[in-house]
């Protein structure tokens, strides 16, 4: 199943044509300037705001087609947000994040629990399984917003800056983490971000977002 | 080499306030202190008055429930007691926030999330006018109305919940009950519970919404995962203040609950009262002791009023804090 944007996407003054196309078990790195529209991009991927032209689509799923007249909500998609700017719920633990999507999903609380455990502990933040996500560290939140997205085994999975939040000496271990969760996952991946480094070790095919 | 003295220097920042700011100062200080000198004056007032009725009563004032004078010129022949009509201020004021508190979620939620957005803007309008409405004419309405309504659902309710105690009636007199006048309140706080809770829904933070969405949830989802706990002490604070209204009114409940003095669990029965409208009931033909017995039965009002905001309040900053 293959995620294939061919679209034109607009917010206020700004407009952004895209053309991709991402195999299963594939992932794309995105590349950018600030303001060269790429959480907007993300944000048209997850379902949050519509495209205004164009179409997304999933296989043989159309997502976003406004010629057609169709547009999927954003539950329906089964896809999974890692944001920039993180969006743990800070009220919430970090398990309860985690479960988040599962539970919203119609899994049972105690197997969304179990779920949750095992996926924080991959992501090697077992330890933070009962504290609250409001008072965590940069490259923690970092840690279990990527089990919360992973959590969900989403078809696809968008991965907005994932090493924005953490210095320079934890990065190549965060790095290394978000590397083998890519590895193994079996959706279409996207992975945005300013730094042609990151993505270069994080993804094999790298596409440079113009506007 | 020169020798480099950085030995920190304690600097003085002495805030220069012009002429401006110092009238402006002493302006805003004084109307704060104004307000507050006014409640004090009150408290004063209502204490000098009714400061011998606690003298002769004490305790019992607040506890025991039969207000009469058999002798307008003798005050041996008083006994004033408020228990039954705090008792009532307090039931009817409870069924009233019940009742309301759901309606008023749903309908911020409503207005907020799922209407059109072109009828936003005049529901939030429409809501805060309807807060402004008269209490009279709420009574009015509910006398002719909601009275007749409410004494058939009583006695529905009584027929088949009758088991339960609060549902039991001695006799199956309906009507002008302490459920009548808690529906009744119910409806008259509805629209600012509902204000606060629309204004505090409104802050909830759109970007953890968006990730409720973002992450598979409805927006139920995501109203019950972010919405609701960001809202919470909010919600809290716009019950509290229905709460105030509902425990303070006076004549929608002087026309839809018959004055009893017997304190009356059974929210059914056509017997009850609230200290409000005992006072009002009483006040035009009240000799000077009896006078000073209604000012005792304010000042007990007044404390438990300011009490329940006091406690309100307490809630809304400790749970600030909290997300």
């Amino acid at each position: 199943m293959s995620l294939v944007v061919d679209a034109t996407i607009a917010r206020g003054e700004f407009s952004l044509s895209v053309n991709l196309h991402v195999d299963a078990g594939e992932t794309l790195g995105l590349v950018g300037r600030n303001g060269a529209g790429k959480s907007t991009l993300i944000q048209a991927l997850a379902g949050l705001i519509p495209v205004k032209s164009g179409s997304i689509s999933l296989g043989d799923d159309v997502w976003d087609s406004p010629a057609r007249g169709c547009f999927v909500q954003p539950e329906d998609r089964h896809c999974a947000v890692m944001f920039q700017d993180i969006r743990l719920f800070p009220h919430m633990t970090c398990l309860d994040n985690v479960a988040f999507g599962l539970r919203s999903d119609g899994v049972r609380r105690e197997e969304a629990r179990d779920r949750a455990r095992e996926q924080l502990t991959k992501v090697g933040a077992d330890e933070l399984i009962e504290r609250r996500a409001s008072g965590l560290s940069g490259g923690q939140a970092q840690r279990v917003a990527l089990a919360r997205a992973l959590a969900l085994e989403p078809r696809v999975l968008l991965l907005d800056e994932p090493l924005s939040a953490v210095d320079a000496a934890s990065r190549p271990m965060l790095r290394d983490l978000v590397g083998e969760a890519l590895e193994s996952f079996k959706g279409a991946a996207i992975v945005v971000s300013h730094d042609e480094a990151d993505i270069g070790v994080l993804t094999g095919v790298i596409h440079n977002l113009v506007c | 080499m020169t020798d480099l003295d950085i030995s920190p220097v304690h600097r003085e920042v002495a805030p220069h306030y012009t002429l401006v700011d110092r009238v402006f100062r002493r302006f805003v200080t004084a109307a704060a202190l104004f307000s507050l000198a006014v409640l004090a004056l009150i408290f004063i007032f209502l204490l000098q008055r009714g400061f011998v009725i606690f003298r002769d009563f004490g305790f019992s004032f607040i506890t025991t429930s039969k207000w009469e004078m058999i002798d307008p010129a003798d005050t041996a022949t008083a006994v004033f007691g408020i228990g039954a009509m705090l008792v009532g201020s307090v039931i009817t004021a409870a069924i009233a926030v019940l009742i309301a508190v759901p309606f008023a979620v749903a309908t911020a939620l409503f207005i907020e999330f799922y209407s059109p957005r072109l009828l936003r803007n005049p529901l939030t309008a429409l809501l805060d006018l309807v807060a402004a409405i008269p209490s009279v004419i709420y009574g009015i309405w509910g006398y002719v109305v909601l009275l007749p309504l409410v004494t058939g659902w009583s006695a529905t309710l009584n027929k088949y919940l009758d088991w339960i105690p609060i549902f039991s009636v001695r006799t199956p007199i309906f009507g002008r009950s302490p459920l009548m006048a808690g529906m009744l309140l119910a409806i008259m706080i509805l629209p600012i519970i509902t204000s606060v809770a629309r204004e505090v829904y409104a802050q909830a933070p759109r970007d953890l919404i968006d990730a409720t969405y973002a992450l598979g949830a409805t927006k139920w989802g995501g109203i019950k995962a972010v919405v609701l706990p960001f809202g919470r002490s909010g919600l809290v604070g716009g019950t509290m203040l229905g709460l105030g209204r509902a425990l303070g009114e006076t004549i929608a409940v002087y026309l839809t609950l018959n004055l009893v003095y017997e304190v009356n669990f059974k929210i059914l029965a056509s017997a009850g009262g609230n200290v409000a409208s005992m006072i009002a009931t009483k006040f035009g033909e009240a000799s000077p002791y009896e006078l000073k017995g209604l000012m005792a039965a304010g000042l007990v009002l007044f404390l438990v009023t300011l009490a329940v905001n006091a406690v309100a309040s307490f809630i809304v900053n400790r749970s600030r804090g909290v997300v």
